[in-house]
């Protein structure tokens, strides 16, 4: 990896957004926090991300919510989706609408950092 | 091809030179001569033909170019005269403009045109440039000429003019013939002596030629041509047609090319020699033709000719290119008008529309199929926005976003979209648009519309029984794995076999195996199969089905029952075919088992079920409707009235019915029978004794049996339930009172007790309430009876006190008289409290004491001192002086009053003894007699009967005046003691209730001396604690049998008697024989006993209430146990989410911190820090798991002091992310601090979880509004409260009361005893739970409140629960 990429963790819960941009960290990537979808919204970072690891529920702007606006800027990034509830509908609706992953929380280390390095290589 | 431009004339510049060197040539002047031949030389050079001749006309000089030109010298040409270079045509007009420029003077110039003959005898067209020259003098020195070749540029402008006219005749769309002879024409026109033919080249099987024009040629030639196949050996036409170019045929005859073709002879036979053919190309690079000039000698043509062959030859193209696209405009006009007559027949047939759009005007046309599909009145132009208003408004957006996107990228699209039609019919469009290119500048569209309803409804259709034929595959996969059935066919001829994937798993035989009649006889069990094989045999013979069960024994040696069923059937060919299932039912013996355990584990829930149906009057049942089966509870046979022997069925039921009900009922339950609906209803039976009951049913249909239709429901007798009501209080006011009154004995005497509903008025009293207010036991006391007893002067005071509880529902107490019937006056003592079982209006319960006594007893000591000071005054005591001797008697008028005697007329000792009670009589004349004959003093009880036939009771003394010694007089008071008597006898008769009472309420009573530690007691006592009655009791003996848990406060009392305090204590005794009992003892200091504690006091034996109440509790507590398991498993995901969380971040910290050790050097500060976040989460996972644990907990309520915030908070954060995923926004509103409350905390967040999943609830259908929760704690008046107000759909105010009702639910899924649940553990911690709908807004508020200060209480309640 001759240029380090920017991936960004969005997740309302301190556990994941606290830890994951650690151990992405130490995989070469560099890596930005958000606890919310507004927050990065409003952010610098978003022409600079390449991918996007982001929470399905979240108050206010869920995780679809700001895929479906980034698609509406046609801010193209890929995005892995993390979530505590399996739901299958809302699985194939963001991997329709072009999600690279999606997981289930807990993940394993090999899962995320694999979905992370899927989805750059798409990008 | 080339455009020549024609040479342009002599310029002025150049007449200018030439002046000026003929002037020179013509001056005689000999100096000048020798720069004649410079000048010679000079014009020679100069381009074009320059002459020069004296005055006179004779030519003097010619230049190199004339010479070259004419091919003459200039003596020549003098020889022969200058006009004969002139085309004869020409000579005329020369000679006329030369004559005529000699007759005026001075001479003019000659400007014209002619035609001077070149050297090879061709003529060419000059410009012809004469002017005079002349001598400084002014006289006409001679003449000079330039000619200039205008031939090029006069032909070009013919050619130009032609080929304008041509081409005008072109686009005016002439005919073609017409058009190609006079192209002919003209060019035979421009170039003299040529012969024009066009022929045209028809593209058929064979190419070939048809004369286009030909106007000049022998018409015999043409006809030659005509029809002719082109072939480039037969002559120049075909050959330019193939090679494309320009075929010279100089002269045919000689020419190789033509030596094997007729045509040489041909052409030369008409006349002809030389011909030139071009071909004519189209704009596409095609050969549309040939464009050929003949000649009639042999010649080559010139380069103008070349030029003027290529020009037309374009024309012609020209002008047959649009000829022919004329022909295809008519054919596609034609054609486009039997398209469009079809396209107007398929668009109908296909339900198709057609439109044009042009997105700038919006301007649309439309066919008449788009106005039918539409529905649009076709006389209105169609707008875009009359389109956008009948697009279905959820797929408006989609449509117009892609219209316009489309619109914007200027490219077509397809879209499918709903409509709406002015009817309100909905269809399924699906449009296709294309832009039309011929607009660079806008965008137009062209495009169909189709009505594809029919084909989506058709899908739809077709989508939804595919989707059934899938989904009823998958039940039945499902049903025979579930139901253990496999299925097989059998053919019996060829004992083929065919088995689906159970039937293979039921013989446990590998699927890969082809099973064979032989493993399956084989597979039999050996004592079944002799049966089995003869039952298939005979079955196959005559050709039917069979149903058989029998054992199987699989390979793994498994014994396994199945049932086996098939029914015949013929295949294509006529073999005998079986198909049947197979099903293992060994399972569904062990599903019998699993049935009966939890039959027998809702036995038991039953028998908790049981506790709480006798206590509020309720009988369960459960009615299978396809059955006709109905299983009651032991409550509901005694509701019904029915032997519990007897089974219950519908037609027993309905001939209970009330006959004004039978009608009600019987509807209600065929519309049950049809729709499995729930159903409520209030109804009257008539019981085998003829009671009428008022019964509540209230059914719902169970779920457990999805194939029938089965009802589960609960009886409630509404009038029973009442009485018991009442009765339960009364019994419960009894022992309070008991209890209550137990602390002095004389105050229990004369108690009645009493009920009152203030909302009927009605009245329940006991007998000695009838007994005090001297009223008939057979008439209903009402509240007018009662206050018209009341003394008058009394009677605002009680009636104030009456209407004040009755307004405020508020416990009272009212001192007052009554008025007995024959005038006595009553002091009567009422308490009342409200009945705290009945909730929706207020019902008393209370006793009145008659104090009479009491009061009498204070009257008679004011009368003792009062006559201590004045006898006098003595009320209701006369005196008396009696003489005996003389029975003169002196009364006073009090004694008049007392005896009923006239004081008129003096009263004899005969009068006296004839009032005296005949049964009183004997002994009261004994004892008078007997003063009268000693002279003793005596003292006197006894009764007379008045006037009016009333009884009084006399207390008489009498003492001898001891002053008069001569004779016997007495002095004396009688006092009327009537009243004291009556209640002395009911003193005696309320003992005798007393007693009574004491031994139904298994109450004891007893006297304790602390410091002799002396005791008394009654009978019960000694029962109560399971001694020996009679046995002497020390405190040791009683402390021995306290049971350990209880001692504490045993001792804690001892202390307090010890030193006079009042005891009011429960506790626990163990027997000498083990037994527990719960006795409950409340103990006075007597007054009595000044110096030292001396106690009275009741011991109730409360055990059998005790084993209710915890029997009662745990049952209550088992069931709010099992609501919180359901209210929990709702929040199953929301748990999983809770500790998805955190587990997701250990996990990741756990392998961040690997890596992190793993990296060389090892990150050690970083891995702590993620191993610290890792701990963190943990932690947090196990707090979840914690607060789970207590909830799934079930052990018995346990009382401390709870933070109801910390409580709330942990609730509100298990069920944070349901709400979350139910779009419920969760505010709260907490109180600043909250005193701790003692509570069960685990039932209180019960309460809590309870009311925030029924807000959730509540707005699951808003949609038009943000789902809002509050959650609000606040503090006040002694009491901690919470509301959880939503934003839902709100309660019916009227309703309000139900909702709390065991069963009753507004959800589908919901048990309907979450609220009443909620309700009794609120009620159990001495607070309220109550509902209101919203003030402002929608939604409602539930909210519960508990006492906070309530530490004495809390132990009370402890004690209870």
């Amino acid at each position: 990896m001759a240029k380090r990429q920017l991936v960004c963790v969005v997740d309302d819960d301190d556990s994941v957004r606290e830890a994951l941009p650690d151990l992405l960290a130490s995989y070469g990537f560099d890596t930005e926090s958000f606890s919310s979808a507004e927050a990065f919204l409003a952010s610098d970072s978003v022409a600079a991300t390449r991918c996007l690891v982001l929470d399905v529920a979240m108050p206010g702007m869920t995780g679809p919510e700001l895929q479906t606006e980034l698609a509406r800027l046609q801010v193209d990034i890929a995005i892995v989706f993390i979530t505590a509830h399996a739901d299958p509908l809302i699985e194939a609706q963001v991997l329709q609408h072009g999600a690279c992953a999606f997981l289930l929380k807990p993940f394993t280390e090999t899962a995320i950092v694999e979905a992370v390095n899927a989805a750059l290589a798409r990008g | 091809m080339r455009v020549r431009r024609s040479r342009s004339g002599p310029t002025p510049k150049y007449y200018g030179r030439l002046r000026g060197v003929v002037g020179i040539l013509r001056g005689a002047h000999p100096r000048k001569r020798g720069m004649e031949t410079d000048l010679r030389r000079l014009l020679d050079a100069l381009p074009g033909m320059v002459w020069t001749a004296t005055p006179e006309g004779e030519c003097n000089f010619v230049n190199r170019g004339w010479c070259e030109y004419t091919g003459l010298t200039l003596e020549a040409a003098r020889a022969a005269g200058w006009e004969t270079i002139f085309h004869p045509e020409d000579v005329d007009a020369a000679m006329s403009a030369w004559s005529s420029t000699l007759t005026p003077s001075p001479p003019a110039e000659i400007h014209m045109e002619a035609r001077l003959r070149r050297a090879d005898g061709v003529y060419r067209r000059f410009k012809l440039e004469t002017r005079p020259l002349h001598d400084a003098e002014g006289r006409l020195a001679g003449w000079c000429g330039a000619n200039t070749d205008v031939e090029d540029r006069s032909r070009a402008e013919a050619q130009l003019a032609a080929e304008k006219r041509l081409l005008e005749r072109v686009a005016t769309g002439s005919a073609l013939k017409p058009t190609l002879e006079d192209l002919c024409q003209l060019v035979e026109q421009l170039s003299p002596g040529s012969f024009c033919s066009i022929l045209l080249v028809e593209n058929a099987d064979v190419p070939r030629f048809r004369v286009g024009a030909g106007p000049s040629l022998p018409p015999g030639y043409n006809d030659a041509l005509e029809g002719l196949g082109i072939d480039p050996g037969y002559g120049p036409c075909g050959l330019a047609v193939v090679s494309r170019s320009t075929i010279i045929a100089e002269d045919p005859p000689c020419d190789p090319r033509w030596a094997g073709s007729p045509w040489p002879q041909l052409v030369t036979g008409f006349g002809l020699r030389s011909c030139w053919s071009a071909p004519i190309v189209g704009s596409q690079g095609d050969v549309l033709g040939i464009f050929a000039i003949y000649r009639a000698r042999a010649q080559r043509p010139s380069s103008q000719d070349e030029e003027l062959v290529d020009r037309f030859a374009r024309i012609a193209g020209i002008a047959i290119e649009r000829a022919r696209s004329d022909v295809a405009l008519k054919a596609g006009e034609a054609n486009l008008r039997r398209a469009n007559h079809f396209l107007t027949g398929g668009q109908r047939l296909s339900r198709t529309g057609s439109f044009s759009l042009d997105t700038v005007s919006d301007e649309q046309v439309w066919s008449a199929e788009n106005y039918r599909i539409w529905e649009f009145d076709p006389a209105i132009p169609p707008t875009m926005e009359m389109v956008a208003a009948a697009i279905h408004p959820e797929d408006r957006a989609a449509t117009l976003a892609a219209f316009a996107a489309a619109t914007h990228a200027k490219e077509g699209f397809e879209v499918s979209y709903r409509i709406v039609t002015p009817k309100g019919g909905v269809k399924h469009l699906n449009t296709v648009m294309e832009v039309i290119p011929e607009f660079p500048d806008r965008v137009v569209y062209l495009g169909s519309s189709q009505d594809v309803t029919q084909s989506r409804l058709a899908e739809a259709a077709l989508r939804t029984s595919e989707a059934r034929l899938v989904r009823a595959n998958m039940y039945l996969t499902a049903a025979q794995r579930l139901t253990k059935t496999g299925s097989y066919s059998w053919c019996v001829e060829t004992d083929e076999l065919d088995w689906s994937d159970e039937t293979y798993r039921i013989w446990g035989v590998d699927p890969a195996c082809k099973p064979e009649m032989s493993m399956v006889l084989d597979g039999i069990h050996p004592e079944d199969r002799a049966a089995t094989i003869e039952a298939l045999d005979a079955a196959t013979l005559a050709g039917a089905g069979f149903e058989m069960f029998h054992r199987i024994i699989t390979p793994q040696g498994v014994t396994k029952h199945v049932r086996s069923v098939a029914t015949r059937m013929a295949d294509l060919t006529g073999r005998s075919i079986y198909v049947g299932s197979i099903q293992d039912i060994s399972e569904s013996r062990i599903a019998e088992e699993a049935l009966k355990t939890s039959e027998a584990r809702l036995r038991r829930a039953n028998r908790y079920l049981k506790a709480a149906q006798t206590i509020s009057r309720v009988g369960s049942f459960t009615w299978d409707v396809e059955r006709d089966e109905l299983d009651w509870s032991d409550e509901n046979y005694r509701i019904w009235d029915v032997a519990s022997d007897i089974t219950p069925t519908t037609a027993l039921v309905v001939s209970a019915i009330h006959p004004e009900d039978v009608e009600a009922v019987h509807g209600l339950m065929s519309r049950a029978r049809e729709t499995g609906g729930d159903f409520e209803l209030v109804y009257r039976i008539l019981t085998p004794r003829g009671a009428i009951k008022h019964l509540q049913t209230i059914a719902t249909r169970t779920t457990d049996f999805p194939d029938r239709v089965v009802y589960i429901g609960t009886n409630q007798d509404v009038t029973e339930t009442k009485l018991a009501e009442a009765a339960l209080r009364a019994s419960e006011a009894a022992a309070t009172r008991a209890n209550k009154y137990l602390r002095g004995a004389q105050a229990l005497s004369r108690t009645g007790s009493f009920t009152w509903d203030t909302q009927t008025n009605e009245q329940d009293w006991s007998a000695e309430n009838f007994r005090i207010w001297e009223l008939d036991p057979a008439v209903d006391p009402t509240i007018d009876i009662v206050l018209e007893r009341v003394h008058p002067e009394d009677r605002e005071a009680a009636a104030a006190a009456m209407s004040a509880g009755r307004d405020t529902g508020e416990d009272y107490e009212v001192s007052y008289r009554i008025v007995t019937p024959v005038g006595g006056v009553k002091y009567l003592y009422t308490v009342a409290t409200r009945a705290q079982e009945i909730r929706d209006r207020v019902v008393y319960v209370g006793s009145t004491q008659d104090v009479t006594a009491r009061k009498t007893a204070e009257a008679e000591l004011a009368r003792t001192n009062a006559y201590l000071t004045a006898a006098q005054r003595l009320s209701r005591t006369g005196s008396y002086t009696w003489d005996v001797a003389s029975d003169q008697q002196d009364w006073s008028a009090e004694n008049f009053r007392i005896w009923e005697f006239d004081p008129a007329a003096p009263p004899t000792m005969p009068m006296v003894m004839a009032r005296l009670h005949p049964d009183d009589r004997q002994r009261a004349g004994a004892s008078i007699e007997r003063g009268a004959r000693t002279g003793e003093d005596f003292e006197l009880h006894y009764r007379i009967v008045t006037p009016s036939g009333g009884v009084k009771h006399l207390h008489t003394v009498s003492t001898r005046v001891k002053e008069i010694t001569d004779r016997l007089v007495y002095i004396g008071s009688t006092q009327d003691v009537t009243e004291s008597k009556l209640a002395e006898a009911q003193l005696a008769r309320a003992n005798t209730y007393l007693t009574a009472a004491q031994r139904l309420s298994q109450t004891g009573s007893f006297t304790w001396d602390v410091e002799a530690d002396a005791h008394n007691w009654s009978e019960v006592i000694y029962r109560v604690f399971g001694f020996e009655p009679g046995t002497s009791i020390t405190m040791d003996m009683m402390m021995r049998a306290i049971h350990p848990d209880d001692l504490l406060e045993v001792q804690n009392l001892l202390s307090g008697a010890r030193v006079g305090e009042n005891f009011d204590l429960v506790f626990r005794i163990v027997t000498p024989n083990g037994d527990i009992r719960h006795a409950h003892v409340v103990g006075h200091r007597i007054d009595q006993y000044p110096d030292r504690p001396v106690f009275m006091g009741a011991l109730q034996d409360i055990t059998a209430r005790k084993m209710a109440e915890e029997d009662l509790n745990r049952a209550r507590a088992e069931l709010a146990h099992v609501a919180r398991a359901a209210a929990l498993s709702t929040l199953t995901a929301s748990i999983a989410h809770e500790v998805s969380q955190p587990l997701a971040g250990i996990i990741t910290n756990a392998s961040t911190t690997q890596r992190m050790l793993a990296a060389e050097p090892p990150n050690l500060a970083r891995a702590q820090v993620t191993v610290q976040r890792t701990l963190r989460d943990a932690n947090r996972a196990s707090e979840v798991i914690k607060r789970l644990r207590a909830l799934f907990s079930r052990q018995l309520p346990t009382f401390e002091p709870v933070d109801l915030h910390d409580a709330a908070r942990e609730v509100l954060a298990l069920s944070a992310s349901e709400l979350q995923r139910r779009r419920v926004i969760l505010r709260t509103r907490f109180a600043e601090s909250l005193p701790l409350v003692q509570a069960d905390r685990i039932q209180l967040q019960q309460v809590i979880l309870n009311l925030v999943l029924n807000a959730a609830d509540a707005m699951s259908d808003v949609h038009d509004r943000a789902r809002d929760l509050w959650v609000c704690t606040r503090v006040g008046s002694g009491q901690i409260r919470l509301d959880v107000r939503d934003s839902g759909t709100g309660i019916d105010p009227e309703r309000a009361a139900q909702l709390f009702q065991p069963f009753h639910t507004t959800k589908p899924d919901g048990m309907g005893i979450g609220l009443s649940i909620s309700r009794s553990i609120v009620e159990a911690h001495g607070g309220r739970l109550s509902a209101a709908p919203n003030e402002t807004g929608p939604g409602a508020t539930f909210s519960f409140s508990i006492p906070c200060d309530a530490t004495a209480e809390a132990g009370l309640v402890s004690r209870q629960a």
